[in-house]
């Protein structure tokens, strides 16, 4: 179980997730490698229909070939209608790699949680700002990651939903209480300098980093902007260490 | 001077260097590109995202050929916010009301198209032809990258030339599908405007794209 006392510590381990939804679709290769480079985690790579969600993206032909070229983990987040559809035609999977689906989208969870581990991956579940924390309780023993909708999904750049905040302290609270202590929270959209500290501090694990987290011009692009998080969280004694692939 | 018009299809150029690919299908004198857009649902792939578009949008001067592989595509042309003269088209059986989404495209100034699918006539579509500028001949079953080119084409495009002959209009007619070095002439021949070239015609993963599009260029002259 994770501990009070390590949370006041901030000893813990923070992992950082380019959205590749931000990165200049003309040159992904070359986004890769800087955001590689910069000591990113993960690649977080967004999967919309149109449907689920108002906007569409590429799907699996568009994450595969992101697969092929990175060395580091991807975090696919499928915002699709029919998730076991879409997840089983990714092609190349590497150990390590995380495949999330939302809850809301009125597939049977379980059996897609069963399909993506037999895939040789690890399973999230991911939720929208309008549904409660306790809708997923039920399936946190078999999850091994939550993304949590900080906006609402489809479009970059939206303001953060305070009362989603709210709702990571909750699910926090709640996996501590079921002693899972491995389990990781993402948290997806609009994280900025403003607000990451309070993020982190509530118990998020992961960031998904887009475009004041990483993708920032102002900054000076994606290195300098990932290494500005990373110094932002190590100054508190967070742990953003990239570790392995 | 090709004696067809050259319309690659960018998805299946990879999505790495995508800036890169376009400059080189500009530099091998591709007359325009083709953009497929699949929802998972019409057909089973999601493909091609309204930002992937206006990326393709701003980096090339090019016509830009949508083709919407989606349900209720109305609601799609919308998403992609389709822009003028860029060639639209969409399955008649995506939508209620196929000759009203045609005019919805002529409206916004973008020209309209209908795609005849592997298991369609071309005298389904009759009353669509006067609102099509442009008329679309599968040769292989949409989203099925690699399926077996249907020889069908060749009497299809027959009757579509009669059919608008009957009309008393002109289409342009494309052929999408399994267009490779080895059937290039014999399509010519048959009377098609234009070709999408994916796979065998253009990025031949087993030839490279440099060969296998000059053989289409030496082979359409």
């Amino acid at each position: 179980m994770r501990k009070e006392a390590e949370i006041q510590d901030k000893k813990r381990r923070i992992k950082l997730a380019a959205s590749m939804l931000c990165a200049d679709q003309g040159s992904l290769n070359g986004q890769i490698k800087e955001i590689e480079s910069a000591g990113a985690d993960m690649l977080h790579i967004d999967i919309m229909d149109g449907r689920f969600v108002p906007n569409m993206t590429g799907g699996s032909d568009y994450a595969s070939d992101i697969r092929s070229v990175s060395s580091i983990v991807c975090d696919y987040h499928f915002m699709v209608e029919k998730p076991d559809e879409q997840i089983a035609m990714l092609k190349g999977l590497r150990s390590g790699d995380r495949i999330c689906f939302h809850a809301e989208c009125g597939c049977d969870c379980l059996k897609v949680i069963d399909q993506i581990h037999r895939m040789g991956a690890e399973a999230g579940l991911a939720i929208n700002p309008g549904t409660p924390a306790a809708a997923i309780k039920k399936f946190l023993n078999e999850t091994d990651y939550i993304l949590l909708l900080i906006v609402n999904p489809g479009f970059k750049g939206q303001p953060v939903i305070p009362r989603t905040l709210h709702k990571l302290s909750e699910l926090r609270k709640t996996l501590d209480e079921m002693g899972k202590d491995a389990e990781e929270i993402l948290i997806d959209g609009a994280v900025t300098f403003d607000n990451i500290l309070e993020i982190v501090r509530l118990g998020a694990d992961n960031l998904v980093c887009g475009p004041y987290t990483c993708f920032n011009k102002e900054l000076g692009g994606i290195e300098p902007t990932l290494n500005r998080v990373k110094e932002v969280l190590r100054k508190e004694g967070y742990d953003v260490e990239r570790r392995g692939r | 001077m090709k004696k067809i018009l050259f319309s690659p299809s960018i998805c299946t150029g990879g999505y790495g260097e995508v800036k890169e690919t376009i400059s080189w299908l500009e530099s091998k004198g591709a007359d325009h590109i083709h953009i497929d857009i699949m929802d998972g649902r019409y057909v089973h792939p999601i493909m091609g995202g309204v930002d992937y578009v206006n990326m393709i949008r701003e980096n090339t001067s090019l016509p830009i050929e949508l083709h919407f592989m989606t349900c209720g595509t109305e609601r799609f042309l919308e998403m992609y916010d389709i822009r003028e003269n860029e060639i639209i088209y969409i399955h008649p059986d995506s939508t209620y009301h196929p000759h009203r989404l045609l005019q919805t495209i002529r409206g916004k100034k973008a020209k309209a198209g209908i795609v005849i699918s592997v298991d369609d006539e071309p005298e389904d579509f009759v009353e669509l032809y006067e609102e099509s500028e442009f008329i679309l001949l599968m040769g292989v079953t949409p989203g099925c990258p690699g399926s077996e080119f249907q020889e069908s084409v060749f009497e299809k495009i027959r009757k579509v030339r009669e059919i608008c002959r009957e009309q008393g209009i002109k289409r342009h007619v494309e052929i999408d599908g399994s267009v490779s070095p080895g059937n290039i002439e014999k399509l010519i021949e048959a009377g098609f405007d234009s070709v999408v070239l994916g796979y065998p015609g253009c990025f031949d993963p087993v030839n490279g794209r440099e060969k296998t599009m000059n053989t289409m260029i030496r082979l359409a002259q």
